[in-house]
């Protein structure tokens, strides 16, 4: 345990259109796999993964994105330190629904939160429908990290996850919980009781 | 003609009583201080023997149904619902660019769909849903005009065949009696209106009306199951809304009830089917899922993707067996939640339609699923806790093996029973198959299908409707039901506490197919303890704290 001491966890929340690839993306990143049969996320689901060279146990959620699902997407992002937004590059639709959620967490009011735009499936840049240069200039205009990403080559998806855990606030020594060494779960507030659809 | 008189009233009687009675019907109900875990009573009232004259009479009326589809014996191999790779593949729309214009749309037997008040489409079983505007406006103007007369939202009719492309079937005489059966090959429809939903479905398969109204009831609350009630309230809004959007992927979801409507002989008789396993290794697994309380868990279930190993519950969550199928359904249909942990809103229909529920959910193993229902949207990390807790409980290596072992056991193969119960091998005994139905505890035994002499898929399904129609036709409570079609024989046993369906070859005489059946019933009931899966009660007091919980570990 220790040796584990200053690990901090950090909670990270994907969200986006259903599709663009964000469980691929965290299963990329978590257990190093891919498949082209992804079946879509019911819920959230959970998985942590830690990263030794920036100290940072990450705590992923990985939104489901379906429409039926938004009126819960609170209960995952809130506390959140970091969330990435998933577009497919070779879908407007993906990127305007990648726009909503950037002003839905810019109305929740936490300047504190890294916020990245990943532009997924670059490796199908034959069916590209949004340019870079377009993601790019609404990254910078909103203040967020852009990279493009793809899940199946796994191309910058290493690279993506490092820069989040690069940017995370670092580690204060009073920060640290009282009296343990064990890691500390980052515990959702407590959310709305109850919720429905719609 | 008779066959429509075995159909007769009882058959709507007999589904009534099947509906949502309490799973845990005979959960002893007073508190008990000081156990933690406190088994269901087991009925223990004797097995009721048949007496010859009952079989004769029952086999003097029932050889008159003789079974016309016995001929086609034909069809392809079986691939059991289990096998390898992703169950949610085997439906996705088989025919997602069809129309509703089409020969090949108008040849497949069943179909379902549902439109809202406003003729919006929302879902179809097969084909694009949004080609099909013009057909739903059609059938919209038939409902409205024919009426709901009857005040109970269900409109059936029938009629005879049309060719392809031959001119609306809508045309035939509409008629209330949803219990008339026409024969095979005859078009039914049914339409059930919901709130603002219309559910449709459209029929060339002899299933009769009261089951394919039982399929649209089923279709109806997995529906509810992901989206509550409160979909009422976003068309109460707006009447134009487009309910696809909020539906987004669940397609599969949905075609897989609709399949098991027919195929899955728990659904097909309105049961759950358990895990048989030694009862003091049951004890200890529902201890284990006791020993992790957080406050506000409901239910703890421990299934895999056909039968349930454990369930422990709070005494006012009432799960009945068609809520317990949604759910087990809606988790075996998504692998995604083998990849991880997750955590999802769902609504338990029975239990309360107007409200989501949280459900935590992790495989334990392959093929273990751990799932605990929460009412709190925010216990992920205490259950996440709590499932650590189950995984070591399980993983305790007497734990494991006895639970391997039950796991890779079918339930009590008909070569496993003894001789007199109808054991052996495959053409030394008459005795093909069976279901015990446990009407107390809604649970049903049965051993699985696949297996000669019940390989093909056609033969499983004439088996499964003849069980299904046994169950819900009224023989005059007749307490034996007889039918031989062409290749086999099929015989129920009802009584007050459990019915016994049986599958024997077409040759056996009357008398062995009884002796049998009840020496199998009473060979059963000898060893429910085992088989049978109490509900256990997760009780609300308990607070176990994380440091007693690694004590006990
Ligand atoms: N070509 C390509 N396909 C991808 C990529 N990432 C995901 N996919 C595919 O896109 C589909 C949706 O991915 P999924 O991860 O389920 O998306 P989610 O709904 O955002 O979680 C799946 O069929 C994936 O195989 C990628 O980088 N390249
Ligand atoms: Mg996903």
């Amino acid at each position: 345990m220790s040796s584990q001491g200053n690990i901090q966890p950090a909670k990270l929340v994907l969200l986006g259109d259903m599709g663009a690839g964000k469980s691929s993306l965290v299963l990329r990143f978590v257990k190093g796999q891919f498949t082209d049969y992804q079946e879509s996320t019911i819920g959230a689901a959970f998985l942590t993964k830690t990263v030794p060279e920036f100290k940072v146990k990450f705590e992923i959620w990985d939104t489901a994105g379906q429409e039926r699902y938004h009126s819960l997407a609170p209960m995952y992002y809130r506390g959140a330190a970091a969330a990435i937004i998933v577009y497919d590059i070779t879908s407007t639709e993906s990127f305007n629904r990648a726009k909503n959620w950037v002003r839905e967490l810019q109305r929740q009011g936490n300047p504190d939160l890294i916020v990245a735009l990943a532009g997924n499936k670059a490796d199908l840049a034959g069916q590209r429908a949004v340019e870079p240069s377009e993601a790019q200039g609404y990254a910078d205009e909103n203040g967020l990290y852009f990279i493009e990403t793809s899940a199946k080559t796994s191309v910058n998806v290493g690279d993506l996850f490092n820069e989040i855990a690069k940017r995370l606030p670092k580690p204060k020594q009073v920060a640290k919980a009282p009296g343990s060494g064990n890691v500390v779960l980052t515990r959702d507030a407590p959310a709305k009781k109850k919720q429905q659809c719609c | 003609m008779t066959v429509s008189e075995a159909e007769g009233e009882g058959a709507v009687g007999e589904e009534q009583k099947r509906e949502p009675e309490e799973l845990a019907a005979r959960v002893a109900e007073e508190e008990e201080e000081d156990a933690d875990v406190r088994e269901a009573e087991m009925a223990d009232t004797g097995t009721p023997r048949l007496t010859r004259e009952e079989v004769e009479q029952g086999i003097a009326r029932m050889d008159q149904h003789v079974d016309r589809e016995s001929r086609d014996q034909s069809a392809g191999t079986d691939a059991s619902s289990s096998s390898g790779g992703s169950y949610q593949k085997q439906f996705v729309n088989k025919a997602p660019n069809e129309d509703s214009t089409m020969p090949s749309w108008r040849r497949r037997k069943k179909h379902m769909f549902v439109f809202s008040n406003a003729g919006k489409p929302v879902f179809s079983r097969y084909g694009d849903e949004q080609m099909m505007s013009t057909f739903f406006a059609a059938a919209q103007a038939i409902i409205s005009f024919v009426g709901d007369k009857w005040g109970d939202g269900l409109l059936s009719m029938e009629g005879g065949l049309r060719g392809p492309g031959g001119g609306s079937p809508w045309k035939r005489k509409a008629n209330r009696d949803s219990r008339a059966q026409g024969p095979p090959g005859k078009l039914k429809a049914l339409f059930l209106e919901k709130g603002p939903l219309t559910f449709v479905c459209v029929s060339r398969t002899d299933e009769p009306a009261s089951v394919l109204r039982h399929q649209l009831d089923l279709l109806h609350s997995q529906f509810i199951s992901i989206l509550t009630l409160g979909i009422e309230r976003a068309f109460a809004r707006s009447a134009s809304f487009d309910m696809r959007k909020l539906l987004n992927g669940t397609g599969p979801l949905l075609r897989s009830v609709i399949h098991s409507g027919t195929w899955d002989l728990p659904v097909v008789l309105g049961g759950v089917a358990p895990l048989p396993l030694e009862i003091g290794l049951r004890k200890q697994i529902a201890q284990s899922l006791q020993g992790c309380f957080v406050p506000d868990v409901m239910c703890s279930l421990l299934f895999t993707a056909d039968r349930v190993i454990c369930i422990s519950k709070r005494k006012r969550f009432k799960l009945n067996h068609k809520d317990l199928f949604l759910f087990t359904n809606f988790v075996r249909l998504n692998d995604s939640f083998k990849q991880s942990e997750s955590f999802t809103p769902f609504c338990f229909p029975s239990f309360n339609p107007s409200a989501f529920l949280y459900v935590y959910v992790s495989y334990v193993t392959e093929d273990v699923c751990l799932a605990f229902v929460s009412g709190r949207a925010d216990s992920f990390h205490e259950l996440a806790e709590a499932k650590v807790f189950v995984e070591s409980f399980l993983r305790q290596p007497t734990v494991r093996t006895g639970l391997e072992q039950a796991l890779r056991e079918d339930t009590l193969k008909v070569r496993e029973l003894p001789m007199s119960a109808g054991g052996g091998f495959v053409g030394e005994t008459p005795l093909w198959h069976y279901v015990y139905y446990h009407k107390g505890l809604q649970q049903l035994l049965s051993p699985r299908m696949g297996a000669p002499p019940l390989a093909t898929r056609e033969c499983q399904k004439r088996v499964l409707r003849g069980y299904q129609e046994m169950s819900t036709a009224s023989y005059d409570g007749m307490t034996v039901r007889w039918r031989r079609s062409g290749s086999f024989t099929i015989i129920a046993c009802i009584s007050l506490d459990f019915d016994l369906y049986a599958t024997f070859d077409s040759i056996v005489d009357a008398g062995s197919a009884v002796r049998i059946c009840n020496q199998l019933a009473q060979y059963i009931h000898s060893k429910e303890r085992d088989l049978l899966m109490p509900v256990f009660q997760l009780k609300s007091n308990t607070r176990t704290t994380a440091a007693a919980r690694r004590a006990t570990l």
